[in-house]
Order: structure tokens, then sequence, then C-alpha cells
């Protein structure tokens, strides 16, 4: 009976597997280490499983799982050690393929077998999926059933979990720029698969999603989301040469510059502190370098960004706008290795590998300005300091089957210092990031995975008042988070997330150290607690249709010691009121409703439409419209700002073109902002105890159109995005009242991204960008007042800058003759800005030519000078050339 | 080549690309007095300006004739005369200075309107002379450090008058092309404009020149005035621009500008050679 039975299951999988793309095919002489001492059997299949590369397919009543199993084989052969662990333990076993079927004597794994067949028994199929050559989780892969395209993704930590019918099934498991892997799996219990993917080659694709006719992708492509591979963000061009992760961004449709040398961007017409940029989950408050020349986190350091543009799943909250989720790279489970840069501007060098080959690893990446010697060759006087670092580092630890541990550390510092010709003898700014983190990956069973994350994190600005840096002025925003997130795979149709975070905020307003160790002031800091909590479900409903709806609940509380100040209609202080210590003075709480449905309609089309409300407790205070980002104060809601909130609504309809070698999309949006920030004409911000005072609080809404043709796959890659999208702002005490165009209103966006890589050593890639000029306010007259000319305007922003055009293109030459070399390197030249466009970000009428040629601001106040009006802007072209290793 | 780099780096990192533009500015046909004075504890004619507004950047002043012009506080009233000398320049027919604990009015009549302001005046202060340094490149000087831009109390506008037009080697040239006046200040708050503001034009002036610092002492309004004046002139158009509005003013009725009361202390100096 039990030889009938074998026989039906080698037939079987023999003519699936004539089908397959990729079969692991076994080898019992291969050489492997298993230790124990009293484990139960169940655990030593697994690791037999994972160490072997091979899949056992049993009863669980047909062998005792719990059976207590010593062994000691060290490097022996796989045949050695099935003997050892099954045959002394009378289990019998037999190879079929790339399964070791095993079985007691006497049972009858048939009759058991066909009574879950026709019960329609449910198996679990749950593990991670790894890159073959370092074993980082893949994030956002697919795992398929290849017939009934019965399937899941892999989350943020690589985990999946998929549900199906006891049977045979062929499991396809693919990411973009992984080789498609398809596995024949006979599900007779719930199993645990962790395949490692190994890269492919020169070209990106993701062979079985290309080949897919009938189904979308499992409708599993969120609306208003774009997600970066490493792989991408390798290929897009950088300003200087170093790839730069924020900057990547601009070229997603609905995401929009603020200009030349920014990190600032706009999301949906969102103001540019409506982003939440994580880190591994930690917020980061600036993530600029060089005032937002370069982004702070290390290309190299990145192994995933997600970008959502709205409809935000449950689990994110606290912006109005965005969320940027950046997952920083485990370190190398299997080998050291080394990478690096060296360029003009910037250098690399990361380290990695294992600390127990398998079993823990380990991140270590720093990068370094590599101008700042230059000011000091040429300004001997060290008139000029100018430079930056940063550094990451991370641990990995798999302690076992069902928990992971994850310690990240960052650390940013910038400083620039510039001693000037004027009554201001010296100035500095320093600014720095810095956060830490712990996150514990815990599978509770084949269908519930836990994440669990403590972190804190803290930014400060710091502008120097004297050259010692002794006095200077200073804002700091930190916070301290517990939190834990619950994903349930119910089953296929229905994916349950939970979960709630616990924050603990800090704020510095903006206060002056004087040399004495004193404060200039008193203006009153902030302390705050959050509390979130969330649950959402995505379920399919049917075949065509998948629902992802949710609520989000978070909790607000201001808590003393402060000082708070009240304010009238006119925003003068009417009254004050000193908080004790821990005393609650002002809460909030926000209910989030969030809900999106995909709707198929037809093979390869379908409409997806969403609403979601978000609240924002965090305000960034700024009244400059720098590019650059600038001294920025964070204040909390409280008694005179009401949290900012924004409905969404979203419609949008995607499809593939030419053979599916082409996405298309398309998705309109309308969101209203209450509570929208603007300011006091001339708000005073830096180091104003009344600083609440200068807020204006009104109301917003944008709307929009969002365009997009992608090619994935193949050695041409890019993408066509454009947008259209407007935003408008009514706040009493701004404008006379009348409604107005927001500073980030641009209407249109144009982005092409092109990629290419030869068959050769060369690869090439270029994006161009149009967009509508900034809206800015410019004077309808002027008068004359002791020696100055003063503008005089009108309407709120009325005008506009020119339109803004930019070209940048990058060349990548590989060094290494051979592709899979095991030191590789490359040379990349990268010119930003090609044409030389002026592209300004400023006008201003105020300035006088020198007998130079400079634009200067005159000093003689007792004689008339010719002004000129002068646009400002950052750059023209940006030439640059790196050296990138990696071995 | 190496210097060529860092000018680069340089110009992208700290002073961004300035080209002239043209643009036109989109008049709104508007209308407003202006009013530039100030009004001294020193014992002087005192005059304010009265002036329009004007359309294009480098129109010249229009001066506004024809105006009542009234300064009272709790004691006396000085009717101010127009300038026969220049238009728009309103004197006091006596010379006067304003004192302390008293509360100034400015009221001016014009085309059957009232304009008006009020101001009052804190105590001056003595302070250190300002410092001159030699220039890197030739036998000039500049000035190097006047006062502190940020102080909590205090805030202060010095007025600096720079002469050589009697240094030998000078005589002979136009004395205007040899007098100059600059204008730094003392301020108690802090603006992102304020740092890394644009580039100011370098006065310079050979050993020998007279200089009369004057230090004007200002109430807190009339330093609130200052830091917007300075937000839409000096300070505009740096690194980090702030967003555009207009300057505030004590005036009433829709007129603009400002009227202030200042006690001033004055030194002068000699530059005297010295190394770098």
């Amino acid at each position: 009976m039990c030889h009938t039975y074998v026989k039906s299951i080698v037939l079987s999988i023999t003519v699936l597997l004539l089908s397959t793309v990729f079969i692991y095919s076994q080898d019992l002489s291969r050489k492997i280490t298993i230790v124990a001492d009293n484990i139960p059997l169940e655990e030593i299949i697994r690791e037999i499983e994972e160490k072997g590369d091979l899949h056992f397919s049993y009863s669980p009543q047909s062998i005792p799982a719990s059976l207590p199993i010593s062994i000691n084989a060290q490097d022996k052969s796989i045949k050695y050690i099935l003997k050892k662990v099954f045959r002394k333990n009378g289990i019998k076993y037999d190879l079929v393929e790339n399964h070791i079927v095993l079985r007691k004597p006497g049972f009858d794994p048939e009759q058991d077998y066909q009574a879950d067949l026709a019960s329609g028994k449910l198996f679990t199929i749950s593990g991670y999926l790894k890159d073959r050559a370092s074993g980082e989780v893949l994030i956002g892969a697919h795992v398929y059933e290849k017939e009934s395209y019965e399937g899941t993704a892999t989350n943020a930590y690589g985990f999946y979990s998929l549900t199906l019918p006891a049977g045979v099934h062929q499991i396809v498991f693919s990411f973009i720029g992984y080789e498609a892997v398809e596995m024949t799996v006979l599900l007779d219990r719930d199993k645990k698969l962790s395949p490692e993917m190994k890269e492919s080659l020169m070209t990106m694709k993701e062979v079985e999603i290309i080949g897919r006719t009938d189904k979308p992708l499992f409708l599993n492509e969120q609306i208003s989301e774009f997600r970066f591979s490493s792989k991408t963000l390798a290929k897009l061009p950088g300003i200087t040469g170093d790839k730069d992760i924020i900057k990547s961004l601009q070229v997603v449709p609905g995401i929009e510059s603020f200009g030349d040398g920014s990190s600032l961007f706009f999301v949906r017409g969102g103001s540019s502190d409506q982003n939440l940029i994580l880190i591994d989950e930690v917020p980061l408050y600036n993530a600029s370098h060089l005032f937002g020349f370069l982004s702070v986190i290390s290309p190299d350091a990145i192994s995933d960004m997600e970008v959502y543009k709205g409809d935000f799943p449950v689990k994110y909250g606290g912006r109005l706008s965005s969320v940027v989720d950046i997952k920083t790279k485990d370190g190398n489970m299997k080998r050291f290795g080394f990478g690096g840069n060296i360029g003009p501007y910037t250098s690399t060098l990361s380290v990695e590998g294992p600390i127990i080959r398998e079993k823990s690893s380990f991140y270590l990446g720093g990068r370094i300005s590599t101008l700042q010697w230059l000011p000091q060759l040429y300004y001997k006087d060290q008139e000029i300091k100018v430079g930056f670092f940063d550094l990451n580092a991370k641990l990995n630890f798999k302690l076992n089957d069902k928990n992971r541990l994850f310690g990240t550390f960052y650390i940013g510092n910038d400083l620039l210092e510039r001693k000037t010709y004027s009554s201001i003898q010296t100035y500095g700014i320093g600014w720095n990031n810095v956060l830490g983190t712990l996150r514990w990956n815990h599978v509770f069973n084949k269908k519930l995975f836990s994440n669990t994350t403590f972190y804190v994190t803290r930014y400060q600005y710091l502008l120097y008042l004297s050259e010692d840096r002794k006095e200077y002025w200073k804002s700091s925003i930190s916070n301290i988070t517990l939190k834990t997130d619950f994903t349930w795979f119910l089953n296929p149709n229905n994916t349950f997330t939970a979960g709630m975070n616990i924050s603990s905020h800090a704020l510095d307003a903006g206060n002056i150290n004087l040399n004495d160790n004193s404060e200039a002031g008193e203006i009153p800091n902030y302390n705050c607690m959050e509390y979130s909590f969330y649950a959402g479900n995505r379920q399919n409903v049917g075949s065509k249709i998948t629902l992802r709806y949710g609520i989000r609940l978070p909790l607000w509380q201001d808590l003393g010691p402060t000082t708070v100040y009240y304010f009238d209609g006119n925003y003068d202080v009417i009254d004050t009121f000193d908080v004790e210590k821990n005393a609650v003075y002002s809460s909030y709480i926000s209910l989030e409703p969030r809900i999106n449905i995909t709707y198929q309609l037809a093979p390869n089309h379908s409409i997806k439409a969403g609403y979601s409300r978000t609240t924002q407790f965090l305000n960034e205070l700024n009244n400059s419209i720098s590019p650059f980002t600038s001294l920025a104060v964070w204040v909390p809601s409280g008694p005179n700002i009401k949290p900012r909130k924004a409905d969404q609504y979203s419609l949008g309809y995607f499809t593939s073109l030419i053979n599916k070698k082409i996405k298309f999309s398309a998705e309109t949006y309308y969101k209203h902002y209450y509570n929208y920030i603007d300011y006091a004409p001339h708000a005073n911000m830096l180091y104003n105890p009344l600083i609440e005072g200068e807020i204006r609080p009104g109301e917003a809404w944008s709307y929009g159109l969002e365009m997009m043709f992608h090619k994935p796959f193949g050695r041409l890659t890019g993408w066509i995005g454009y947008t259209y999208s407007r935003i408008f702002a009514k706040t009493p005490g701004v404008n006379n009242g009348s409604p107005y165009r927001a500073f980030q209103d641009r209407p249109h966006n144009l982005t092409i991204f092109i990629a290419y890589d030869t068959k050769k050593r060369w690869s090439f890639s270029a994006n161009w960008i149009l967009l509508s000029g900034a809206a800015i306010t410019t004077p309808v007259s002027f008068y004359d007042y002791n020696g100055y000319v003063v503008p005089i305007y009108g309407e709120k922003n009325n005008d506009r800058l020119p339109v803004y055009h930019r070209l940048d293109i990058s060349v990548n030459f590989r060094l290494n003759k051979d592709e899979v070399a095991r030191y590789k390197h490359n040379l990349i030249l990268n010119l930003y800005n090609v044409y030389g466009r002026n592209n300004p970000y400023f006008l201003s009428f105020n300035r006088i030519s020198d007998p130079e040629g400079d634009y200067v601001i005159p000093a003689d106040h007792l004689h008339t000078q010719e002004l000129v009006p002068t646009t400002l802007s950052v750059s023209e072209i940006i030439p640059s050339i790196n050296y990138q290793f990696k071995f | 080549m190496k210097r060529y780099w860092i000018h680069i780096i340089l110009i992208i990192l700290l002073s961004a690309c300035v080209k002239e533009a043209d643009w036109d500015v989109p008049e709104d046909g508007l209308k407003y007095i202006v009013v530039d004075g100030i009004l001294t504890n020193e014992y002087k004619v005192q005059y304010i300006y009265l002036h329009n507004n004007k359309v294009n950047l480098n129109d010249v002043t229009l001066p506004l004739s024809g105006a009542e012009v009234i300064i009272s506080n709790e004691d006396e009233i000085y009717t101010l005369i127009e300038d026969p000398e220049e238009a728009g320049r309103y004197i006091t027919d006596t010379i006067v200075g304003a004192r302390f604990s008293k509360n100034y009015s400015l009221l001016i009549y014009y085309h059957d309107r009232f304009y008006s302001a009020q101001a009052y005046m804190i105590p001056g202060e003595t302070f250190p002379e300002l410092t001159y340094k030699k220039n890197d490149d030739n036998d000039l000087y500049h000035i190097d450090y006047v006062a502190s831009s940020f102080e909590a109390e205090d805030p202060a506008m010095w007025e600096i008058q720079i002469d050589w037009s009697s240094v030998p080697g000078y005589e002979d040239r136009d004395p205007e092309t040899c007098r100059k006046k600059l204008l730094f200040y003392t301020l108690p708050t802090l603006d992102v404009s304020q740092v890394f503001s644009p580039v100011v034009e370098q006065v310079n002036f050979p050993a020998g020149t007279k200089i009369l610092e004057r230090r004007y002492a200002l109430t807190s309004e009339h330093a609130a005035f200052v830091r917007t004046l300075l937000l839409e002139t000096s300070w505009q158009g740096g690194v980090f621009p702030s967003d555009p509005a207009n300057v505030t003013t004590n005036l009433s009725e829709g007129a603009i500008g400002f009227f202030g009361v200042c006690a001033v202390n004055s030194l002068s100096l000699t530059v005297t050679p010295k190394k770098n």
C-alpha cells in the first residue's frame, strides 16, 4: 500500500516538474553539521531542511514529532544524518526528488492524505524569503500558487504565510531583480519554506509576473504606493555621483521637488513636514546633509524603500501627506564583505558579515564629506568650515526559527561655519540626527507574526552665535517609543494587522545658551505622550475584489512642566499658566478610518478607490521659503495649535500594455486639510516664547491627477510620469482672508526616467524633470526709507518663478570584466543639470552690481545706487566621477 | 584647477548663483504716504521726510509737498514746515530735542485726511568704539566689528558716517564720493534670513578717515519695525529667504514707513594706520 502511495506521488511530482523553471536537486552526500542534545524531532527536521536545502513530507500523525533526539554530526553527509535520526528511531524515509518522505511502519499515509484531500483540509506554508548571496530578507516579494494564483507577499521583515488546500502545489516565489523560484510542494501538513533567491544578472526581471495574463498582481498593488528596490535606487542619477534616496523620490509622479540642492519635497500639495521618513521604523526629522544637497542615509545602506503618497496602511500615522519607509541592510549572514564609494564630494565605506554564520550578522557603514578640506586650502584664515558625516550600524540575530532580533544605530552630523563682513561676526549652523532601535520579530505560529520595536530618536538644530560655539541657539525634538505590530495571515483571503504604540516626545522650541551655560530666555519646552491603536484587514472578496480597510486611533497629551500662553483673537497674550510636572494640560483624540477597494474590470485592468483620514500632532514651524533645510522649530499640538487633519479621496486605474511589458496607472485625488498652518507676516520663529501666536490656522484643499507609464523589466527600464496638482489655502489673517495658492502649488510636473543596461559593461541612466515654477509673492511698488528701497506687496503668492527643468545623466562602467567577480568595481560619471539650466528658487529686488560684477547688498545709505532684480539659483552643471567598489 | 573646483563648490554651497533678472512688477496703482523720520534727543533742527511710493525699483523718490505736519508731546507742540530747499523734507522751525518720559505724536494732514503715529524714547547707552581692519590686498581699511547683532535687551541702530574727503590724496575728489553712511543693528530677535544673509558691499577707506559712530536706542516697537525692514531688504535673498510680506508701520490710515524717537550717543575716531 505504502509503495503504491509513494509511486503515485512520484508520478505526480515528475509530471509537474516538467514545467518548472527552477528545481532543487538533492545530493545526499553533501556534508552538513547537525548538533543536538535532546531536541524534538520536528526541530531537527527543520534544521536539516534549512541546512540541507531539502524538504520533508510527512503526516504529523506518522512520526513522533516530539521525540527527543541527540546527535553530534559534524560535517557529515546528509545520508549519514538521515540514518542516525530516522532509521535509528524506526522511521523510514524515501527520497522523492527534493522531498524526503517520512513514514512509520504500519502507518498508512495515503489513507491519511486522501482523507485530507477529500475534506479540503487547509495547510499553511510560511517562512522567509532571502537573498542567496547575503541572506538578506526580501521585502514585498510575491509568493503564489501557480494554478490558482492564490498568493501573498512578504512583509516588511521578509516573512510570508500562505494557506492552501492539501495537495501538490507549485509555489512560485518572485521578486523584481531576482530569478524566480518555482517549487513543487506536497502540502500534507503545515510547512516552512525559506527559499533563497538568486539575483538576476544585468536585467531586472520578474519572470512569472510578466507572463501572467489572467490576473492582476493579486490585486496587490496598493493605491498611491511606490516601491524602490536597491537596484532601482542604484540606477538613478545623483547630484554628486553618490546616489540619493530622498532625491530619488522626486521622479515619482505626485512628489514634487522643491528644487536643486533640496531634500525637501511636497506630496500632493502637502508641506514638507507632512512627510514621515522612517529608517527601520524610526522617524527622521531632517533627512538632509549640506542643507539638502545630500540625504542623510548613505544609499549603500539601504535595502528597500517604500513610498506612500496617501491611503497609508493603518500601521502608519502621524503625518498628513506621505510615508517613506526605508529599510536598511541587515548585513550579510554568509560571508564578510566590504564596499565603498570614493568621490569628489563624499566618500563611503561599509563592512558587513556574519557574526555567527547563518545566525547573526552585522553591517557598519559610514560616510564623510570629502569637501571639508577644500575651503581651508583656499581660505587660509579658515573663515569657512563645512562638512558632515554619518554612521549607521546594524546587528541582526536569528535566535531561532521563531525569533529574530535587530539593532540599528544611526548618527549624522552637519556643520557649516562662515565668517562674514557684517555686524554678524561669525555664524555657524549645525544639526544632527541620532537614533537607535531594537526590534524583535516573533513568529507565534504559522499564521501569526509580530514585530515589537523600541526606539529612541533625537534631532537638534544649532545656530552658533560665537566663534568658539559656546553661545548658540538650539532647538530639538526627541522621542522614545515602544510599539508592537501583529500580522495574522488568517487565510489567503484575509490578512489582519493590528498594533499599538506608546511614544514620549520632548521638544525644545529654541533656546539660547550663553557662554556661562545659562539660558538667555524662557522659551517653554514641551513634553507629550502619544498612544496609537490600530487594526486593519486586507480581504479578497471573490476573485475580483480586494478590500483594505482599517481604523487608527491616536491619542495625544501635552504634559507639564511648561508655561502655556493663551491668546485672544488678535494674538495678544491674555493669560499665562504654569503647568506642573506631568500634569496634562491638553489632549486630543482622533479617529482615522481608512479604506480602499480594488476591482478587477477585466484581465489586466483594475480600478481602485480609496479614502483615508490622517492626523498630525507635530508641526515644524518655519516661514522660510528656502529650498534648504533651515533652522527648524518643532512644536506639538496644544491649546493654541489644533491637530492638523486631512481627508483624502482617491480613484485610480491600472493596466498593463504592450504584452504586459509596460504598466500604466492614472490616479486622481482630492484632499482637504483642516487646521492648515500658515504664519503671521514676518513671523518670528527662532527665539520667541510666543511662537504659537505666530501661527495662523486655516484650511486648504488640493487636487490633482497623476499618470505613469512604467517599464520595470528588461535591459531598458524606466518611466514617464505626469502630474497635475493644485493646492489652495484660506487663512484668516493672511491675504486679507481671501483664498490664495499655497507656496507649494506647482501645477505641472513631468518626469522621465530611463535606464539602459548594455550586454557588456556599460549602463546608462537619465532623468528629466519639468516642473512649474514655485508660487512667489512679488512687489507691486516700492518706497524709500532711510536709504533702503522697500518693496510693497499685494496678493500673496501672486506670481511664479520661471519653469523648472533639468536633465541628469549617469554613466556606469564596470571595471571587472567578469560580471560575477568577487571584487566588483565601477566608475560612475554623473552630470547633474547637464545643459546648465538656471533654475531660480528666489527673486529679490535689493542688490547692486559692484565693480567686480558681483551682485551685492548696498552698504552705503547716503547715496542712491541702481538696484537690479536678481534671481537665486543653486547650481548650473555639477559634474562628478565616483569610484565604487564591493567585495 | 584646484582653485577652480573650490570656487565651484563654495559657490554651490554658500553663495548659490545670483543672476540679474528681467522682471516686470505687476503694479496695483495704489498710492501710499510714506513717513521716514526719527526725532532724537540731540538739540538740532529735527526733520522728517514725507513722500509717495514709486512704481519702479529705481524711480526717484516722489516727495510729498503741501502736507501739514505737527509733532507733539504732553507739553509741547512743534509745527514742522516744508524745507524750502528740499521738497518733502519737513523741519522744525527751531532747535529742539526729544525728552524721556514723553509720548510723542506725529500728525499729518494731507488732502483732507489725517495720518498719525505715536512713539516714545528710551535712554541711550555709551558704547565701545568700532573696530576696523586693513584689507589683505591693498592699503585701505574696512569696518570689522560694530556690535553684536543679537542682544536680548537694548536694541539699537548704529549709524556709521565715514568721511575721507580731507585725507591727503583725496582732497581733489568730489567730496560726495568720499563720504558713506553705513547702518548696523543690534536686535533682540534671531531670524533665519539673518543667518547667511546676502553678501554686503564692502566699503573701503584710507588711513586718516574720520568716522562718526552714532548709536540710536530703539524701543521694542522700533526694533520690530527694523526687523521687518531688514527682512525685506538687506536680509532678503540669502540662503534662507523668508516669506515676503509688507514691512510693519506705526502710521495710521494706510500710511507706511515709521516715525521713531531715539536717544543718540555718539563718538568719533580717526582711522590710524595699522598692520593686517
